[in-house]
């Protein structure tokens, strides 16, 4: 069975490496090593009674069955980030940059303050840090470029407020998902990821654009997108109340208020940005240019479950638990902040069931908080979003604020202090874990 | 629970069918529009879930 479990895995990577080579995209690179596995299972291990095509127990079967486990996520994606997208295209993101620098250009700290929140919002609703950069990076780094933020620092800001947003609760989707495959209810995450993802957004933009001038209000101005006509506060306001409304009612009334979900919820605001907007939105044409924009992380987790039901049902997932799960937890604190890191680089969304599973089955065994050490890691995640061969958001930051410096030598490089911070908080929090389980109300 | 809780449920489950709908729509729209062969199997790819659950067949 090791053996059998061995050589499946061999053909997952090699298979996954040679797409790779092939200049095949990740997703299809690793769909491509699902089928192969699933077709070495079969044929290797007859025994199994699984057939190619036959309908009660094929290969076929277990593969689209597999692309059904993260189908609600991939409803939460798509609906949070054309919420967001609608936000966008209303003038909202506008008005709201504008009037920050309006009120607060000659408090520094408050500005920066108002500016990282306005980060952390885009992606803390969908959990995409691409969302974020692609949503407010480009207005947030024309205020920080007129703070006098020089553009290596900026693009690293952006990067790592968009990375820390993605953490940001209500929707991480590493917590998620690994949460999902360990069957642990995704409820007392809140905590932990607020403290975890706000100080090291926080953090982040004061170590990168803490020094420089006051904000050249004109120059800021002049580069900033108009708002449209008749756009106020109330208007902008109104969706994010309207949200806050529905995902506080189900905890508020938890036996009178129907159960909506963050899919339908994130339906719901969207038309009242559509109503509350005081332009003619293009509704199908952002609906489309979302899906468009998402295709590669909708994509991996769609592909991502597949891969998933194939390693589970050929024994490789038990065989990486088992190698995971004998690891000395100093091992694992010692390395967890640059392997996590790392295999979101290669894997990127789908890391968290493949290490995160075992290792919060191990962190449990061991009488560890799971919500807290889940939580962590799922900060330790995104770090890695700038990281190839997949570096979605770092790529998506570089292009976005049209950095001209070195990828690596420059603008990885300007990130490595708070990346640091970061990983030394989210360390703490795995050691610590049980004596911070009062976070995770 | 309540009748109108169940009559709020069940119009809960046609909005996601209908949600799901209008993002399959979406899917197909941009896999009729894409000239990337890598991105079309990725959208048919996509679409597969997207469409069993409209079919109810999952």
């Amino acid at each position: 069975m090791f053996a059998h479990a061995y050589t499946i895995l061999a053909a997952v990577v090699v298979v996954f490496l040679l797409a790779k080579t092939l200049r095949l995209s990740t997703e299809l690179s690793m769909l491509a090593s699902t089928v192969a596995g699933g077709v070495w299972h079969v044929f290797a291990w007859p025994g199994s009674g699984l057939r190619i095509f036959v309908p009660d127990n094929s290969l076929l079967r277990h593969i689209v069955e597999g692309m059904f486990t993260y189908f609600d996520v991939c409803l939460i994606f798509i609906s949070a980030t054309f919420f967001m997208t609608l936000v966008k295209e209303s003038g909202g993101v506008a008005f709201i940059v504008r009037r920050i620098v309006k009120t607060f250009r000659t408090r520094r700290v408050v500005c920066l303050l108002l500016l990282t929140l306005v980060m952390l919002i885009p992606g803390a609703l969908t959990g995409s840090g691409a969302t974020a950069v692609l949503t407010v990076g480009a207005l947030v780094g024309t205020v920080l470029s007129a703070m006098g933020v020089d553009d290596t620092r900026r693009t690293a800001a952006i990067f790592m407020t968009a990375a820390m947003s993605a953490a940001a609760p209500p929707i991480n989707l590493w917590a998620m998902m690994a949460a999902a495959g360990a069957n642990l209810p995704y409820v007392g995450f809140n905590g932990p990821l607020v403290v975890l993802s706000v100080a090291g957004a926080v953090f982040s933009m004061f170590w990168l654009a803490g020094g420089g001038k006051t904000a050249d209000e004109e120059e800021a101005m002049k580069n900033l997108p108009m708002p449209p006509e008749g756009i106020n506060g109330i208007r902008v306001a109104a969706p994010f109340v309207f949200l806050a409304a529905l995902l506080l009612a189900g905890r508020v009334w938890p036996f009178d208020f129907p159960v909506i979900g963050l899919p339908m919820i994130f339906a719901l605001s969207s038309l009242v940005v559509i109503l509350c907007s005081g332009v003619r939105l293009k509704v199908w044409e952002i609906l489309t240019r979302t899906v468009r924009n998402l295709l590669p992380l909708v994509g991996i987790m769609v592909v991502v479950g597949a891969l998933i039901q194939i390693l589970a049902l050929s024994g490789v997932r038990g065989l990486i638990s088992l190698k995971v799960v004998i690891l000395p937890l100093s091992t694992l604190f010692a390395t967890l902040f640059v392997i996590l890191p790392v295999s979101e680089g290669i894997l990127q969304y789908a890391v968290a069931p493949l290490l995160g599973v075992p290792l919060i089955m191990l962190f449990n065994m061991k009488g560890m908080d799971a919500i807290v050490a889940l939580s962590a890691m799922s900060v330790l995640w995104p770090l890695g979003d700038c990281l190839p061969p997949t570096a979605v958001v770092g790529r998506a930051a570089v292009m976005e604020l049209d950095f001209r410096g070195r990828y690596f030598g420059d603008f990885v490089k300007a990130c490595l202090v708070p990346m640091a911070f970061v990983a030394l908080c989210c360390t703490l929090f795995l050691i610590y874990s049980k004596q911070l389980s009062f976070l995770a109300f | 629970m309540n009748v109108s809780m169940i009559m709020f449920n069940q119009w809960i489950t046609y909005g996601y069918y209908a949600m799901t709908f209008v993002f399959a729509l979406a899917l197909a729209w941009n896999l009729w529009k894409s000239k990337d062969p890598q991105e079309s199997i990725l959208y048919v790819v996509i679409l597969i879930p997207f469409v069993l659950r409209l079919l109810r067949l999952k």
